[in-house]
């Protein structure tokens, strides 16, 4: 009987059940509850019985609600007299794999804004692709209000279920959205319970939309201005915006406005550098009586479509002063020179027509210039048309090729200093008078031509010989058609490789 | 297009006379090497400055004004700035610039 002396007694057994951590409710047979412990009693006020299936299997374990709790409950038989339920309170263990689950749904949502939205330097692309991921995860309908514009009006866009829409307010007219004026100035947002979403007005939503339940406005932080605001609706009956959706829209809120932002500069830039751009690409050539002209400008930086070669025609009451130069440098730095130069010479020109005397005065004002190292080469070619006669003057530049109509070329013999090199301000010139005959054709280029690397090892230079033996095969052809061929075939020669900015200008006398 | 990389070794044979030797491709992506080296070339005392253009294979607008910078720096000093090393492509190149009216370039190849 010794082991009946040590076993334990029942009220060690009451005891152990007692201090368990999970509920534990015994029955009898009959189903009358004969303990409850106390966790048991702790999970559940009042009558336990209720949540107990009697229909389950031993050893099945099944969930019920108890008010905003769940537990898990699991049935268990021992013998044929007593029944056990076994009760475990899992809300939390639900809320925290809920809560994993809406932050990894939340992350995968930011993962997929910032890969859209980084997309596009477009304007309106980042404010579709805001609205667009705006609708469906946070909001029935998303509407982003661009910053304000000229004339004192404002662009929208809106995704719903109606799809993608798109308007225009007057800015006034944002005073009609609660917040939304605020939200434009870039104040930090509100919380949505304090918007009265009644005070909606109509435009805000799409036809059909229903009644506003939940309004949330928040801004779209620019870079140090505001980008606009996110507008999102949801509809009545549906649950509104809590903390964490405020925090996760402002998170990407953030994301679209420098998105949006970065998008507005850009646009602005390409604005300005389209304009600037357009006043330094070369301009259409004047039809001049007795002559044939063409010219071609290829800029290394095929972006800007500007670069530090140049020409121009200018006309005087003598005849054409035709220019073709070249400034030290690349890209849009070098073009803004060009471009001084050329208007220098437009000025210049109103006084003095000798190529020459240009030359000295050019290279004067560049020497005065602010610009560091404001080095240019140029070819002036005065032309009386009349007379087929050109007084030509270079400086640092190659000298111009003349292809009479019989197919010889000849080099002319003229050369110069660069100009805006040489402190001092002396240059020499060696200027030549070239008589063009009917059918002659007097070429222009800049360094680029000849030295454009490439052939059959991409790293020969194209050099003058090639240039003169190109041009020797052009004899007879109207000068457009000469640009275009030496062109294709300096072109060739790189095969695609990087070069210098290239211009090519000819004149030709009609037969 | 591969470019031949541009070296600039600077050495002193003699205690007032400083030797650039350059080589390679002396263009626009290279010639702010030489450009943000001048300064520190011209120091004081300096009274030669030799350039050998020997091993240049390739020299364009930007190459030449640095040439240009780096011979009205050395008037500021003032040193002398002489070529002792030229090849008949650059030769011409300052030719064609006038920049041989300007420089002082070696007998042999001017």
């Amino acid at each position: 009987m010794d082991s009946v002396t040590h076993a334990p007694s029942t009220e060690v057994l009451r005891a152990i059940v007692e201090a368990a951590a999970d509920g534990v409710v015994l029955c009898d047979a009959d189903g009358a509850v004969v303990l409850v412990n106390g966790a048991a009693r702790e999970m559940i006020p009042g009558d336990v019985t209720r949540l107990l299936d009697r229909s389950r299997e031993p050893g099945e374990t099944y969930e019920t609600t108890l008010g905003d709790r769940l537990l898990r409950v699991r049935r268990e038989i021992f013998g044929i007299v007593h029944q056990a339920w076994y009760l475990r309170d899992v809300t939390g263990e639900g809320a925290r794999a809920d809560a994993l689950r809406a932050e990894r749904e939340r992350t995968r949502f930011l993962v997929e804004a910032g890969r859209r939205l980084s997309a596009s330097l477009n304007t309106r692309r980042c404010a579709r692709a805001t609205a667009e991921l705006a609708t469906g995860l946070l909001a029935d309908a998303a509407m982003v209000v661009l910053p304000p514009g000229g004339l004192r009006r404002t662009a929208w866009l809106r995704s719903s279920e109606a799809g993608l829409e798109e308007g225009e307010i007057p800015v006034a007219d944002a005073d009609q959205v609660p917040g939304l004026a605020e939200a434009l100035a870039g104040f930090p947002p509100v919380p949505s319970r304090w918007l009265d979403p009644h005070q909606a007005p109509e435009w805000l939503l799409p036809a059909g939309f229903g009644p506003v339940g939940h309004l949330l406005v928040t801004p779209l932080p620019g870079n140090g201005v505001p980008a606009g605001a996110l507008v999102l609706a949801r509809r009545e009956g549906c649950p509104g915006f809590d903390d964490e959706t405020e925090t996760l829209v402002r998170v990407f809120a953030a994301r679209a406005g420098a998105a949006i932002s970065a998008a507005v500069l850009y646009q602005e830039q390409s604005a300005t550098n389209a304009i600037l751009a357009g006043d330094l690409r070369p301009p259409p050539l004047p039809v001049v009586e007795g002559l044939e002209l063409a010219g071609s400008l290829r800029a290394a930086q095929q972006t800007a479509l500007i670069g530090g070669d140049f020409y121009d025609v200018l006309p005087t009451p003598d005849g054409p002063l035709v220019t073709l130069g070249d400034v030290c440098g690349k890209g849009p730095r070098a073009a803004v020179l060009a471009g001084q130069v050329r208007h220098s010479l437009r000025a210049l020109l109103l006084l003095e027509r000798d190529p020459e005397q240009l030359m000295h005065l050019i290279n004067k004002a560049l020497l005065a210039s602010y610009t560091p190292r404001s080095h240019v080469t140029l070819v002036l070619a005065a032309i009386r048309p009349g007379e087929g006669v050109i007084d030509l003057a270079v400086a640092g530049h190659p000298a111009p090729l003349l292809l009479r109509a019989d197919g010889v070329v000849e080099e002319i013999d003229a050369r110069g200093t660069l100009l805006g090199a040489i402190r001092s301000g002396s240059i020499t010139l060696r200027t030549a008078t070239v008589d063009l005959a009917p059918g002659d054709l007097l070429l222009l280029y800049s360094d680029g031509i000849t030295e454009a690397f490439g052939g059959p090892t991409g790293r020969e230079m194209y050099g003058s010989t090639r240039l003169k033996a190109a041009l020797s095969t052009c004899a007879g052809m109207p000068a457009t058609a000469v640009v275009e061929r030496l062109e294709q075939l300096n072109s060739d020669w790189l095969a695609g490789g990087v070069f210098d900015d290239r211009a090519l200008l000819a004149i030709r006398r009609s037969q | 297009m591969e470019t031949a990389p541009f070296l600039v070794e600077i050495d002193n044979p003699e205690p007032d006379t400083t030797r650039l030797t350059l080589s390679g491709d002396f263009d626009y992506t290279t010639s702010g090497e030489l450009a943000a080296l001048t300064p520190t070339l011209m120091s004081r005392g300096l009274k030669v400055l030799e350039v050998d253009l020997n091993g240049v294979t390739f020299i364009d607008s930007s190459g030449l004004a640095t040439l240009i910078h780096l011979f009205h720096a050395a008037e500021e000093v003032p040193a002398e700035m002489r070529f002792v090393g030229m090849t008949p492509y650059i030769a011409h190149l300052f030719e064609v610039t006038a920049l041989d009216q300007v420089f002082n370039l070696p007998t042999s190849a001017a």
